[in-house]
């Protein structure tokens, strides 16, 4: 007998019996202006919020946070970036990555979570090997919670998918909290209407 | 094996530290209290992911094979293994089939348990832990003493010490920013070196065949996206059944653990990349003997918050190494025993019962009660130590003849305040309260005669 029947024989005669399908209900609350919400939880978990009319004044915005960033990879229409990314790149080529712009699919108001798929991040890596990273939103993406978040999103339509909802941190060293332990030093949020 | 009782007192012979540590401890509490007051529907939530693993635990097989079936579908190779042993097997298999020699690993708590990196190393494999407490942890030879903070017993100083005899910091430099700068370089080059990347998995998805890695870091993304290999390895009992779950164990995880609202990246792998390979191991090692006792099946309920460490005076104060066991503290306590009843006889007696593990438990594990339960089974399987059955021997007896009991209460009132303070080392740090005036009965009895007068 191999290990896969071995395993599942084990728990066939350890399990308990099954109850009548599984219920729950979450109550549902009203946490007010989900906008506000969701850029509060973007400064509380470390990063940064910028409001914007258009992509012109998110490309602004992007030029004025990072006037040194040199090797600039964007995957978002209307963003120039410094030079393009295909799938078939190797990833590390990406490691020279000074700022990373990509778009977020749905935004998460009680906890700043960015939905982000890999079609719109052409390489899985880019949000982490950049040294920056700018993500844009708009203000229809916004949901309340993560439950409205699943339920707009489809996980298995694509490889990978990510929630990212800060910079890469670690308070590892006695609990000191540091932003850039990896990956992206700094988060900017940019909010489109 | 040494018992917790030795374990403790190694750690509590260092009383600064022990402060230090308990005080640390209770301010991650005191976070995870804040995040969760500013959630309303918070129990609702604790029923919701209670109910869905008890399902879980009740169609374990099914899920099993559905998450087989789509994650095949997928394009993702599943493997089994019965115990620790097969699941090393299967991972050298992997790494040897494409040929690797560098593997970069994020926290994995099962890989652990499954003494995973020696194993690997014995067979020329190069294992980097890249979650910082890890990499910190495998400097010092040593695993981690918690299990969302794997470090969280040292101070920076020493990390410093480790630091600059490792990767070259300055002698003396104990400053978390530019420590934490120095680990970022050290592991960039590891993460652009490796052939193959390991992780652990939060949740897998029965219904998808996908599964879900947490990190703060961002350190498994960084492995897994450069290398062309990603092993994941789980324990069977991770499964939940749909996507849609993933809501409220998330909403959960973060907040129980350091109180933050949600981890910095939550990854979902459904297919692996182009041209890469995505393999995951499913391991059962003891959780389907776990899964047959009534009393303890619960246990395996847990998503490995650490919120009951964070609040269990015991772990505080006596560290997580007194335990012996991979996963210490309380949920440890009940998990262990299972895998060898006479190793870890002595972690479920390492509790005062009060029952703060289980109000914290994110999935309603009723943690206390089993770790009672435990200490049930384990006196009737061995022997206890000769002064716990003497006592327990009078104690019965003073508790069965009552004017026995009144007496021992009045010796007990005169002599406890004369008992020296350093009677067992858990007394050191400690103070009685002073005994009150009178006792309960006395107190009593004059109350019923006030009240007839």
């Amino acid at each position: 007998m191999n290990s896969r029947e071995q395993i599942l024989n084990a728990i066939r005669s350890a399990k308990p019996s099954a109850d009548a399908a599984v219920s729950y209900t979450i109550r549902p609350v009203d946490v007010g202006d989900i906008i506000a919400l969701f850029e509060s939880w973007v400064t509380k978990n470390g990063g940064r919020f910028f409001r914007a009319s258009g992509i012109e004044e998110a490309a602004e915005v992007i030029r004025r946070e990072y006037p040194s960033a040199y090797h600039i990879i964007s995957t978002v229409d209307g963003i120039e970036g410094s030079r393009p990314v295909r799938v078939e790149d190797d990833p590390h080529t990406l490691a020279d990555v000074d700022l990373a712009v990509v778009q977020g699919e749905v935004g998460v108001a009680e906890n700043a979570a960015i939905w982000l798929s890999e079609s719109r991040l052409v390489k899985r890596v880019l949000p982490f090997i950049a040294q920056d990273l700018a993500i844009l939103i708009r203000e229809k993406d916004i949901v309340a919670n993560l439950h409205e978040a699943y339920a707009r999103i489809s996980v298995a339509e694509e490889g990978y998918g990510v929630f990212v909802s800060a910079p890469s941190k670690t308070a590892d060293i006695e609990q000191s909290l540091v932003i850039g332990a990896h990956g992206p030093r700094s988060l900017s949020v940019i909010l489109m209407p | 094996m040494k018992s917790h009782a030795e374990g403790a007192t190694t750690f509590l012979t260092d009383r600064p530290r022990s402060k230090w540590h308990d005080d640390t401890l209770w301010f991650v509490r005191a976070k995870r209290d804040a995040a969760m007051h500013n959630v309303p529907e918070w129990e609702d939530l604790r029923t919701a992911g209670s109910a869905i693993k008890d399902d879980v635990l009740a169609n374990l097989d099914t899920y099993l094979l559905q998450f087989e079936r789509a994650a095949t579908a997928n394009g993702v190779k599943v493997l089994w293994a019965a115990d620790a042993d097969e699941h090393n097997r299967h991972v050298l298999n992997i790494l040897q089939a494409h040929k690797v020699r560098r593997l970069v690993k994020s926290k994995s708590i099962l890989t652990e348990e499954c003494h995973l990196n020696p194993y690997l190393e014995k067979n020329g494999i190069e294992v980097v832990d890249t979650d910082l407490g890890e990499r910190i942890v495998q400097f010092l030879g040593k695993p981690p003493s918690h299990i969302v903070m794997p470090a969280i017993h040292l101070k920076k100083k020493e990390i410093g010490d480790i630091f600059h005899e490792k990767i070259g910091t300055r002698a003396g430099e104990d400053d978390p920013q530019k420590l934490t700068e120095a680990a970022r370089g050290h592991l960039r080059e590891k993460f652009l070196l490796a052939d193959a990347a390991l992780t652990g998995v939060n949740f897998a998805i029965a219904e998808t065949g996908g599964f879900v890695v947490c990190t703060n870091e961002g350190n498994a993304d960084m492995g897994v996206h450069l290398a062309p290999v990603h092993v994941a390895s789980m324990g069977i009992e991770k499964i939940i059944p749909r996507a849609e779950h993933l809501a409220v164990f998330l909403r959960l995880l973060a907040r129980s653990a350091t109180g933050q609202s949600i981890t910095s990246y939550t990854s979902h792998f459904h297919r692996p990349a182009p041209g890469c390979h995505l393999y995951i191991i499913l391991v059962d090692n003891g959780r389907s003997r776990q899964l047959g006792r009534p009393d303890f099946r619960n246990s395996l309920k847990c998503i490995r918050c650490g919120a009951c460490m964070n609040t269990c005076p015991v772990y505080r104060r006596s560290g997580g190494y007194s335990y012996g066991f991979t996963v210490p503290g309380p949920i440890g306590s009940i998990l262990s025993p299972n895998l060898d009843l006479k190793a870890y006889s002595s972690l479920p007696f390492a509790s005062t019962l009060c029952g703060s593990c289980t109000d914290v438990c994110p999935v309603k594990i009723n943690i206390h009660e089993q770790l009672f339960k435990w200490r049930q089974v384990i006196s009737e399987a061995h022997a206890q130590p000769l002064s716990k059955r003497l006592m327990m021997k009078a104690a019965g007896r003073v508790f069965a003849k009552p004017g026995l009991f009144r007496l021992s209460a009045r010796l007990a009132r005169a002599l406890l305040p004369l008992l020296p303070e350093r009677i067992t080392i858990w007394g050191r740090s400690r103070e009685l309260p002073a005994n009150p005036g009178e006792t309960f009965r006395d107190w009593y009895i004059k109350k019923e005669k006030q009240n007839r007068e």
